[in-house]
């Protein structure tokens, strides 16, 4: 029993650490891994109440021990859940991952021809796994649906009294922390049902997968937002979270908790090229802390019908529909008879879907309530994007090309003071580590011409 | 522009031993009120990432201004006072002329500032029609001479069902700094002013707030949630610069304690059980119907700005 038992509230997206000893919080930082791998990884699609909620699982330990939480807002069926693939997940965070653009500099002599090569970096976020052992005793819980779907098994829960709640959940072996009893009757308060899974062993190793898979579940709700209140009871530190939503009209944003944008656009100096990973955990830690921890912050926002530049090829219609964008292709069914018979067929319209990837990082104190959500008509465009431009190495026998020389210490600089305010990462080391396109160690360049010489030729007169 | 730089040319600065001697806290309030939202105004356009536009804020001013401007001179048409005898071009535009220097353009300016701070939008023409509304609503919608409807609440309740593929409310983009700035600065005008009916201002933030707490405790919430859901930009402009409208809430005392608990009441209901988009205002529009029946059982004594409308 003192295994690492801890548990997830998925919907709740926290990893409770349980009571064991070795366990010292959900944020682990491994000295050599990334943060991020230790964040939460959700996708909602949602249109009118319908709402479909895709959780990434990237449970590491042993399978029998996972277990997962999630308060839900009616009673789920076993129709209404479904296990999907990671490579869906990985697809959708790959197409919006914020991204490292490339541009060569064409020799300032010749006209210029503008083409661009992208080079992407995902930065990979990994979702909130749990496990408990289990035992079946009933307390005053009643179980209002049991089944399995594919490699879980699921039981949906509500109860009458909160402490009866946790004795059942701790007789079943989760081992919840004495506070999460308030957390729990705060939702069971609402209203809340309780969505319960482990992992069945016999189908997961009928199913042959190596891991397991991400569980989606499709309900209706009016409230459109994310629990997460569970996973910060017990966290020792802050942790991250990545929603990327699915909507139709346009960005969605927190309703009570302030949403900006991740710096971007910046040109950082080239060498970020072979660190982009790190560069943008030190750039995120560093503005979410200038943040207090308080802020959401929109890492993509874009229509899902074309991207520039593309980090991924963009999804299939087959994948968004996986995801849960029940409404694609509503308007392509007129091979569907019945349909052309039952009503009108409006003209057919692109696909409506707009992704928003938002990521925080928080802690139970700078995150008090639950993440209430809203989706906005605002359809422009964003995403977290930095530029590296390669200087022109070439030879540049011309006054423009003495021009350009002369340009680019003072833009070597500017890249490091950019990258500097981006990560607060120390301008001396960047400058250094910059290495011949160190702004301080630039070849003196024979002072330029006063620029009237070029203009009379002196020499005719 | 020109009375504020009258009334700034007057601060007696001689020593005074009371902060309220000075002659711009007797001024209007509304000059104060105009500052505050100023202020957070350029807060915001200079620290957010979706701050208010300036074109936006600029065809929102606009446009207040004209419509108010238009519905003076059609009020004034009305009681004969635009021109005197037959029309002709002189006495037109003279009437026109004495009627853009008579209109008041402070409330338009509250109007216009709170709709920008309140609501966002993805196109121009948006704020152009909440002001007509809030302009026109203030002009046309009275009973006993006192408007009914809050002009910026009203607007926004219109709008938001029929809009809502081009405006939203982004209650929380202010930040906690901002937020108390704000939350000090408008009960700074509160108190300093005097503000006519002020009291409702806390009337409301209190019962609000207690149902808020008592929420918390029967879910056995940590204090620091109901906290969190008082710290929103739009519940200190809703309580600071629309519910206390003095020319739409009760009369008397008691009748105010009286709108603004039912108010708070029924926001509450509005946002937590049933999830109403914009819960808050749709609650005092609904309230600001029974302020001519409040007044009727517990009349008081009318308020009216130093300057009419």
């Amino acid at each position: 029993m003192m295994k690492n038992i801890f548990l997830s509230l998925a919907l709740l997206l926290i990893v409770l650490p349980m009571k064991a000893h070795a366990f010292c919080g959900f944020f682990v930082s491994k000295a050599d891994a990334s943060l991020f791998n230790e964040a939460s990884k959700v996708i909602i699609a949602r249109h009118e109440n319908r709402t479909v909620i895709t959780m990434a699982n990237d449970f590491q330990g042993d399978t029998k021990e996972f277990a997962m939480v999630i308060p839900v807002p009616t009673v789920i069926k076993e129709g209404q859940v479904n296990v999907t693939e990671n490579r869906i997940i990985d697809h959708l965070d790959a197409y919006t991952a914020p991204r490292l653009v490339e541009y060569f500099d064409e020799d300032p002599c010749r006209p210029q021809v503008v083409y661009e090569m992208m080079a992407m970096d995902s930065v990979r976020a990994s979702g909130a796994v749990g496990q408990a052992k289990r035992k079946a005793v009933d307390l005053g819980v009643t179980v209002e649906a049991s089944y399995s779907v594919g490699e879980y098994d699921i039981e949906v829960l509500s109860a009458e009294q909160s402490d009866g709640l946790l004795i059942y959940l701790n007789q079943e072996g989760y081992k919840l922390p004495e506070n999460a009893a308030r957390v729990l009757g705060s939702y069971m308060k609402q209203g809340m049902k309780f969505f319960v899974t482990k992992v069945n062993l016999e189908q997961f190793e009928k199913q042959g997968y190596s891991y397991l898979r991400p569980l989606q579940v499709a309900f209706e709700t009016q409230k459109f937002g994310l629990p997460i209140r569970l996973g910060t009871l017990n966290a020792k530190g802050p942790q991250d979270l990545i929603l990327m939503t699915l909507t139709k009209k346009g960005r969605v944003e927190a309703k009570n908790y302030r949403t900006v944008k991740i710096p971007t656009g910046m040109d950082i100096p080239i060498f970020v090229k072979e660190e982009f990973g790190k560069f943008y955990q030190d750039m995120f830690t560093y503005q979410a802390e200038k943040e207090n921890l308080r802020a959401v912050f929109t890492e993509y926002a874009w229509n899902m019908n074309w991207c520039d530049p593309c980090a991924a090829d963009p999804l299939s219609n087959d994948e968004l529909k996986t995801l849960g964008v029940w409404w694609i292709g509503q308007n392509e069914q007129q091979g569907d008879v019945r349909m052309i018979q039952r009503a009108p067929i409006a003209p057919p319209q692109a696909a409506e879907v707009y992704v928003t990837r938002l990521h925080m990082r928080y802690t139970g104190e700078s995150f008090p309530e639950d993440i209430a959500l809203q989706e906005t008509p605002d359809s422009s465009n964003f995403q977290g994007r930095y530029v590296l431009r390669h200087p022109w190495k070439g030879v540049a026998n011309c006054p423009a090309g003495t021009q350009y020389m002369r340009s680019l210490p003072a833009r070597f600089e500017k890249e490091a003071q950019n990258l500097a305010n981006l990560t607060g990462w120390q301008i001396h080391d960047i400058r250094t580590k910059m290495g011949d396109m160190n702004p301080e160690n630039q070849p003196e360049l024979a002072p330029a011409r006063p620029w009237w010489e070029d203009m009379w030729d002196k020499k005719k007169n | 522009m020109e009375q504020i730089l009258k009334q700034i040319k007057s601060v007696n600065i001689r020593p005074s031993k009371n902060i309220f001697e000075l002659q711009i806290l007797k001024g209007d309030p509304r000059w104060f009120q105009i500052l505050t939202l100023s202020s957070l105004m350029l807060f915001l356009i200079s620290i957010s990432d979706y701050a208010p536009q300036l074109p936006i804020l600029a065809v929102s001013l606009l446009s207040a201004f004209l419509f108010q401007f238009l519905c003076f001179s059609q009020i004034q048409h009305k009681a004969g006072s635009l021109y005197a005898g037959t029309p002709t071009f002189e006495t037109v535009k003279n009437g026109f002329w004495r009627v853009l220097k008579k209109t008041d353009y402070k409330s338009p300016a509250i109007s216009a500032l709170s709709l920008v701070l309140l609501i966002k939008a993805n196109v121009l023409w948006i704020h152009p029609i909440a002001a007509l509304i809030a302009i026109a609503s203030k002009f046309y919608i009275r009973v006993n001479d006192k408007h009914i409807f809050n002009p910026t609440n009203l607007s926004i309740v219109l709008m938001l069902p029929f809009f809502s593929d081009f405006m939203w409310i982004s209650p929380a983009q202010w930040g906690h700094a901002l937020w108390f700035f704000f939350f000090f600065g408008s009960f700074a005008v509160l108190v300093l002013y005097k503000i006519p009916k002020g009291d409702i201002s806390l009337f409301f933030l209190g019962s609000y707030a207690l149902l808020l707490f008592g929420y918390a405790f029967v879910l056995g919430d940590p204090l620091s949630i109901p906290l969190h859901k008082l710290q929103s930009g739009a519940i200190i402009l809703f309580s600071f610069f629309m519910i206390t409208d003095p020319k739409t809430t009760p009369d008397s005392r008691a009748g105010r304690l009286v709108f603004a608990v039912i108010t708070a009441i029924l926001a509450f209901v509005l946002q937590f059980v049933f999830f109403v988009k914009g819960g808050l205002f749709v609650a005092l529009a609904l309230v600001s119907l029974t302020t001519p029946l409040i007044d009727k059982f517990k009349p008081g004594q009318r308020f009216e700005w130093s300057s009419r409308l």
